[in-house]
């Protein structure tokens, strides 16, 4: 599953202290989530892309893995 | 800070010095030897070491400032750290299982049979409230 928040944050000039505090998450989680390194709740992702005004999907993209 | 925190804060102070206390009697019962079992000074002494850790705790999250609170509570509900917690705590089961697999072989090597048995016990205990919280979580989700 890949991300554009790291690309939509910068893009809205948020830190990723003051995400984390809107999304009542710690910072690490934001920074982990924007590396890939952990796939969000659906809650979580809505939330995201509630923060963001846009669709999930438009924020989270996923690409079935190539056999 | 509000009132009914207050009377709540008095009462651990009030635990604390009654620990303190109870610690100190087990000490001076040792050193000046009265004619009384030293086991029960030293019942009293850990119960008075249990009073302050207890009593301790409570007055550090009565001191807590609310931004610190606020943070704690992210921590407590943020998903991730959720997921790390369970990860870690699958971690630990498996590392008991076997450490209790070992104790289990070194008592029967050792023929020490009261020991035996009682990891064998824990051991049941420990995999067997396994599969009790899988059927209770099983059942919730």
């Amino acid at each position: 599953l890949k991300n554009r928040m790291e690309e939509l944050r910068k893009r809205q000039g948020v830190k990723q202290e003051e995400l984390a505090a809107k999304l009542a998450v710690s910072r690490q989680t934001i920074g982990s989530l924007e590396n890939g390194r952990y796939n969000p709740s659906i809650i979580l992702a809505i939330k995201i892309a509630r923060f963001f005004g846009m669709p999930v999907e438009e924020i989270f993209i996923y690409e079935e893995e190539s056999q | 800070m509000n009132k009914p925190f207050k009377g709540t804060k008095k009462l651990h102070v009030f635990l604390i010095c009654l620990g303190l206390v109870l610690m100190g009697s087990g000490s001076v019962a040792r050193r000046f030897d009265f004619n009384i079992n030293s086991r029960y000074f030293d019942f009293a002494s850990g119960i008075g070491g249990a009073v302050i850790g207890f009593s301790s705790v409570f007055l550090y999250k009565l001191s807590r400032k609310p931004e610190t609170v606020e943070m704690e509570k992210i921590y407590d509900n943020d998903e991730r750290l959720i997921k790390i917690r369970e990860k870690s705590a699958y971690g630990t089961f498996s590392v008991t299982f076997i450490c209790l697999l070992v104790a289990i072989y070194v008592f029967l090597v050792l023929d020490m049979y009261p020991a035996l048995i009682t990891a064998i016990c824990v051991l049941a205990a420990h995999v067997g409230s396994y599969f009790v919280f899988y059927r209770i979580n099983g059942k919730k989700l």
